[in-house]
């Protein structure tokens, strides 16, 4: 009796994680097939270098380049992970080093809170602070790059800062007391030990922001004046997930349109996926130095 | 030295006064801008006006949400429950739970517009369902599903391995003691877990612009039809230049959840370990 | 006695109002090796981590009474100079994750010690006096996680000694080592306690009998008895002394 119990538990439990791995499969499927179309018909280099995106225009032959979306995409996450670096590493030290246990679990839901926020949300106060305070400082637009990386960086703040702060934790109450048996302060151990014992974990919480940083759709939509141009920083861009959102409504199903829309995902999970891998080698490398 | 040391402090607490300006100014701008919009009626009726938004309320879109966010958690939290505790109870090899692990670690990273892609393909397109909410529900359901799986499954593993040992020694089942001893053991977590989904959920609009959301729609009454979402509602109401009274109203509504469902998901996870 | 560098006056720590120590009076004599033994849970970690406030760091700990540095109350002074003259080691050895020079760098450089060719001074005299110097000059840079448990735990000791400390207070230092890397840092200690006043937490009796000039005996929170090691354990003249000496407790 309790037997075939937990042979249906056990077969139900099976079931459902097959489903779930299946559904990245599908995931990974679906976005390929359909965008084969696109990589058949306009060609994959095209695809990725031309710097034409004018897709309905039916004169001239419409022609699909996503250099400047790539870029964009590119130079929007590497703005904010900058930003959210100095800012979220300055943060994650002070509540390591400087801050009780007591402070840190007290503070810690606040900046959990912060990753709650609705991107739309960030999009709307980028649109009415940001964008209006660069327009304030004589601008004729503040929809730019730069707001986007801007508004970017408050998004990924959060993870940055948990997982610096978990890392540089370990660190503290590994070292913390040797630390202070020496007569040293809280902040000479901060910058002395603490921060580069963390450099490994401050890399991993960098990929996992920029992986955040790069998907993210609405905010940086909202901000950044959806411009199909070579990204500048005080210029508009337009982002790859940006491009999706925008046009796949008006993009008849099975077209090439269609499908080089979904090129532009297939593309940006590409990028995300390479980039990790990056930053992976750029942790093996430094374990091999011996940094730690 | 000295002086480096003083740097390094200035900067550390610079930045923390900085992140928490910014943490209680979003919430302070849009209390203060966002409450005066809070009517009776704008909680309970419909959009109106010559551009739709500038007049009248939101509820379709309040309602919208909560369909969608309800569908995306049932669905999200089944299917992540179960994989984490098949793969902490069930799975014997490392092999097939470090590979469970990478799934999960892939599908997090997936960019919430290309889990709209998908969701377009598959469910709107593939399975003619059309734009509905059930297609946007699930399509926010696998968005979810490794965010609810990866608490759980952190939950699961931080149950203390000698009550299980013992239930395994008086010669239960798994199944029985996962139900008896581990899932009660672990349930405040579990709910802290999914009432955060929930809460991501609700405020992600990518996944919903190609498979539910909608511009106008009534009170949602069928599963199989469109209808508003609060996020597309206030995306709407922004990129159309319309309204900022009400796009401020709606930012207050969600706001208001984001709070709720983060203090409910903390003291949930604060009760436990006390 | 007139050479006594520290000294305890009802000395007494709780934590979360659970009394751990009280009624402690005693005094370390300097330029001596004491050591402190004692069933665990009898408060001797406690007394040692009270003598630079390192109790300080952990939980809701209450102190009472008085500890005297060369006859000033330690409460009195900062922290940080504190243990700058009170040194310690702990049980299981923390080189910081970082090169052997770093490590011995740490703490001169927080003092203002500036020049290269100084701080190559104080790095290779504290390596030699633990004699690690010889075996780690060639590879200065190397992690000093990468060394061996005896050797990182001397790293340890040496780098106690950059900061000029006059007592070094050890916590059951060789508890997580070999035996015969325990041999060599029990040699150092018989070296060191020339220079520094030396006070040594062990459970080791024989360890305790080998290296101590003093021995004081804790038990449940309170000192019980102190002599120099020769008479203690030649002639406890408490019963609970006598018995723990002969492995009762134990």
């Amino acid at each position: 009796m309790r037997k075939t119990e937990d042979r249906i538990f056990h077969a139900l439990m099976g079931l459902f994680s097959l489903i779930t791995v299946l559904l990245l499969a599908f995931l990974i499927f679906f976005i390929f097939r359909e965008s084969q179309t696109a990589i058949r018909e306009v060609g994959l280099a095209e695809l990725l270098t031309g710097d034409q995106w004018r897709p309905l225009i039916y004169k001239d032959a419409p022609s699909y380049g996503m250099r400047n979306m790539i870029l964009s995409t590119l130079y929007v996450a590497a703005l904010a992970v900058l930003f959210a670096l100095v800012i979220g590493v300055g943060t994650a030290l002070c509540l390591a080093c400087a801050a009780t246990d007591r402070q840190r679990t007290l503070v810690m839901p606040y900046i959990d809170l912060l990753a709650s926020i609705p991107s739309v949300i960030y999009g709307f106060i980028g649109l009415y602070i940001v964008v209006k305070f660069f327009e304030k400082l004589g601008r004729a637009t503040g929809e730019s790059i730069l707001a986007g990386g801007i508004v970017l960086s408050v998004m990924i703040l959060p993870y940055m800062i948990s997982s610096c702060c978990d890392t540089m934790v370990r660190i503290r109450s590994r070292y913390g007391d040797a630390s202070a048996a020496m007569g040293v302060s809280k902040w000479y151990m901060a910058g002395q030990m603490v921060l580069p014992a963390s450099v490994r974990g401050i890399l991993i919480s960098m990929a996992l922001a920029t992986g955040r940083a790069m998907g993210e759709t609405m905010a940086v939509m909202m901000v950044m004046g959806n411009s199909i141009a070579f990204p500048k920083l005080l210029g508009k861009g337009e982002t790859i997930s940006a491009l999706i959102a925008m046009e796949m409504g008006i993009a008849e199903v099975g077209s090439t349109h269609y499908s080089a829309l979904y090129t532009a995902g297939l593309v940006l999970m590409v990028l995300l996926f390479a980039i990790n891998i990056v930053f992976e080698l750029l942790k093996k490398r430094l374990a091999k130095e011996g940094a730690v | 030295m000295k002086l480096k040391t003083a740097l390094v402090k200035l900067w550390a607490v610079a930045s923390c006064c900085l992140t928490f300006g910014v943490i209680f100014f979003l919430f302070a701008y849009i209390f203060a801008k966002g409450a005066g919009a809070i009517t009776w009626e704008f909680l309970t009726e419909s959009p109106k006006g010559m551009i739709i938004g500038t007049e009248g309320g939101i509820l379709p879109a309040i309602v919208g949400s909560a369909w969608y966010t309800g569908i995306a958690c049932l669905f999200g939290a089944t299917l992540g429950i179960c994989t984490a505790v098949y793969q902490v109870y069930y799975c014997r090899s490392q092999r097939l739970s470090n590979a469970i692990a990478l799934v999960m670690q892939c599908m997090a990273g997936v960019p919430s517009i290309v889990m709209g892609l998908f969701g377009y393909t598959l469910l709107v397109l593939t399975l003619g369902w059309g734009k509905c909410i059930l297609a946007g529900g699930i399509t926010q359901g696998v968005m979810i599903l490794p965010f609810i799986q990866v608490r759980a499954e952190k939950a699961l593993r931080e149950v203390d391995q000698n009550l299980v040992r013992a239930s395994y020694a008086m010669g239960m089942s798994r199944a029985y003691t996962v139900r008896r001893i581990v899932l009660p053991q672990c349930l405040p977590q579990l709910v802290s877990g999914v009432i955060l989904g929930a809460c991501y959920a609700m405020g992600a609009c990518a996944p919903l612009i190609f498979t539910g959301a909608v511009i106008i729609a009534k009170v949602p009454k069928d599963l199989m039809k469109p209808a508003m979402a609060l996020p597309y509602h206030l995306y709407m109401l922004l990129t159309q230049g319309t309204s900022s009274v009400n796009a401020y109203g709606t930012a207050f509504v969600m706001m208001i959840i984001v709070l709720v469902t983060n203090s409910l998901a903390t003291w949930f996870a604060w009760r436990n370990k006390k | 006695m007139s050479d006594a560098i520290i000294k305890l006056h009802d000395f007494g720590v709780a934590y979360d109002q659970k009394t751990v120590l009280s009624g402690v009076n005693t005094s370390i004599r300097s330029g001596r090796i004491t050591a402190i033994i004692g069933p665990s849970g009898c408060g001797k970690s406690t007394m040692l981590k009270a003598m630079n406030r390192m109790l300080e760091t952990q939980k809701d700990a209450a102190v009472f009474g008085s500890v005297l540095l060369n006859g000033v109350d330690i409460h009195t002074m900062e922290a940080e100079q504190l243990r700058r003259k009170v040194g310690m080691v702990f049980q299981t050895p923390t080189p910081f994750p970082m090169s052997v020079y770093k490590n011995m760098t740490y703490a001169p450089q927080y003092y203002g010690v500036t020049g290269k060719q100084e701080l190559s001074r104080i790095v290779r005299e504290n390596l030699e006096v633990t004699g690690l110097w010889e075996e780690v000059k060639d590879d200065l840079n190397k992690s000093a996680l990468k060394l061996s448990g005896g050797q990182q735990q001397r790293l340890c000791i040496a780098r106690a000694l950059t900061a000029q400390p006059e007592v070094l207070l050890l916590d059951e230092p060789c508890s997580a080592l070999d035996v015969k890397s325990t041999q060599v840092i029990e040699e150092l200690l018989l070296k060191l306690k020339e220079t520094y006043t030396i006070v040594i937490v062990t459970h080791n009796l024989f360890q305790a009998r080998r290296i101590a000039d003093d021995c004081i005996f804790m038990l449940n929170g309170e000192l019980w008895e102190q002599n120099t090691t020769e008479e203690l354990f030649a002639n406890p003249q408490k019963k609970e002394t006598r018995d723990y000496l002969q492995g009762v407790y134990a």
